[in-house]
């Protein structure tokens, strides 16, 4: 076998390797790459620094474990962000998922396993709310839209949701503001947008999603998604621009997380670029000398 | 054959059903006849039961299957192990998860359950998932060759997508951002929309052929 016909047959044994070696250390030791803010991310951020005060805010984490590793930042930072938005401008946030393994995951977040989670002195039951998992899937989001309290009469604890202060401006999809959407695969955004965007066009919708899943997000934008964080990388950029508002995510586990993802994703990327690279001078070199 | 047992039984509550809810999405709340937005509400709070409930038959299902394989089990086949280690955590689950979160009171908050999911779902999980960057790499490699012109297309613009997800493409030259915002923004979502808009038209012709009856898959059996 020649040189070029060795480089274009690379065992992938040698691929998984040599990824293997490119993006463990930098996870561990992050080699701080720069991150630039994209306008996506930018534009997620502003449309919840713009949030009118008193606004209801549904922050849904529909995702399993398998997503918790791209899209953990960016459900930590968003809660994060929101609670300093409940902290400056007194909006109201309701949690909830359609995924059963999501509910496991909010309480995680907002127990600070992942690391420091300020919550600005919000009261639970009257600046926000963990209702859990809401069952159904899409026919869950439709029942929630038209009566919130019997689509999910108890929150994740067993509180009846009518007694409390927060639910009492919250029975149908009419009386939310926002939606934050960071899921990783069905029910999702294209449920949200069927169930809930048609019922109020005027909704705004944001949404976190998975990396392989944003070339089905961008048809959406802006008309009924106004922005979205795309995986790992628009992760990693959020938690950038949340960072500066909250200091403490930085150091936190999911801050050095995000840096870490950051310079994975670019070593990663690198090393399949140079891989493609090589296969491809290798196929022209032996088709030249054919 | 019995009258429920035959297909005209379930092909005509389909059709009730359904016309009952479009109909109210067309004519109930705010329009002609309010009260058949609460009818077809109850209506899919009872889907919702009926979805909850279906995945504890799912479950039940899925512990039938592994219990044959159990009973099957031939000498020197060892993976009958992975079955009786099926029937292990599901118990651990339930007594975790429903018994001592529903007697304690701390549901998905219970210690145990918790620390289950955290330490024994969620790597395993996270791990299945991430084993597929490697296949993509792998897959990148062995199908971005330009063997044709469309070939030498997709790989052109495969690479300047990969330069622009990735953060040290920005940092190498803001221009790679530019060039897959612009990719994504005008051919992707061009295409994109293309294949929604033709999912959609699909949808409607599937819907106007379950409530005619012309399309019984949904009922399961066979013909």
């Amino acid at each position: 076998m020649s040189l070029w016909e060795k480089l274009e047959r690379i065992d992938r044994r040698v691929l998984y390797g040599l990824l293997w070696i490119v993006v463990l250390p930098v996870l561990y030791y992050p080699i701080n790459l720069p991150v630039v803010i994209s306008d996506l991310t930018k534009e997620y951020y502003n449309q919840i620094e713009a949030i009118p005060a008193g606004g209801v805010v549904v922050l849904a984490f529909d995702l399993g474990p398998a997503g918790w590793p791209e899209l953990g930042g960016m459900c930590y930072a968003s809660m994060q962000h929101l609670f300093t938005m409940i902290h400056e401008r007194g909006i109201k946030v309701v949690m909830l998922t359609y995924w059963a393994t999501g509910a496991a995951l909010i309480t995680n977040c907002f127990e600070g396993d992942y690391g420091p989670m300020d919550q600005m002195g919000a009261d639970y039951g009257t600046d926000w709310v963990n209702l859990g998992y809401i069952a159904g899937g899409e026919v869950g989001m439709s029942n929630f839209a038209a009566d919130a309290w019997a689509a999910k009469p108890t929150d994740y604890q067993g509180t009846p949701v009518s007694t409390l202060p927060i639910m009492q401006n919250v029975h149908t999809i009419q009386d939310v503001y926002m939606l934050v959407s960071i899921e990783s695969g069905t029910p999702g955004y294209e449920e949200y947008l069927r169930q809930w965007w048609t019922r109020k066009t005027t909704l705004r919708i944001l949404v976190g999603a998975l990396g392989v899943s944003i070339p089905g997000v961008e048809p959406y934008r802006p008309t009924r998604v106004q922005s979205y964080l795309p995986g790992g990388k628009g992760a990693s950029e959020y938690i950038s621009l949340v960072g500066k508002k909250v200091p403490a995510i930085l150091p936190g586990q999911m801050g050095k997380k995000a840096v870490g993802v950051n310079d994975a994703l670019s070593t990663s990327h690198v090393l399949v670029i140079i891989f493609v690279a090589l296969g491809n001078i290798g196929y022209f070199l032996r088709s030249r000398r054919k | 054959m019995t009258w429920y047992k035959r297909r005209e039984g379930p092909l005509i509550v389909t059709l009730v059903v359904a016309l009952f809810v479009i109909f109210e999405w067309y004519f109930g709340e705010g329009a002609l006849i309010p009260e058949a937005t609460e009818a077809s509400a109850e209506i899919q709070r009872f889907v919702a039961f009926i979805l909850a409930f279906v995945i504890g038959v799912g479950a039940l299902n899925v512990l039938r299957i592994h219990w044959h394989r159990i009973q099957r089990r031939k000498p020197g086949d060892y993976s009958w192990l992975y079955s009786s280690w099926i029937y292990v955590l599901v118990v651990l689950f339930v007594i975790t998860g429903v018994l001592l979160g529903v007697y304690s009171g701390l549901r998905t908050e219970e210690p145990s359950y918790i620390w289950m999911f955290d330490y024994v779902l969620t790597p395993l999980d996270a791990s299945m998932y991430s084993i597929l960057a490697f296949f993509i790499a792998s897959g990148a490699y062995r199908a971005f060759r330009a063997r044709t012109a469309e070939a030498a297309l997709l790989l052109i613009a495969g690479t300047l997508v990969m330069l622009g997800n990735a953060p040290i493409g920005g940092v190498i030259w803001s221009g790679f951002i530019d060039i897959n915002t612009w990719i994504q923004r005008i051919p992707m979502m061009a295409g994109m929309r293309g294949i929604l808009i033709g999912v959609g038209l699909g949808a409607i012709a599937m819907g106007i052929r379950i409530l005619t009856g012309r399309e019984r898959g949904y009922l399961g059996g066979g013909e």
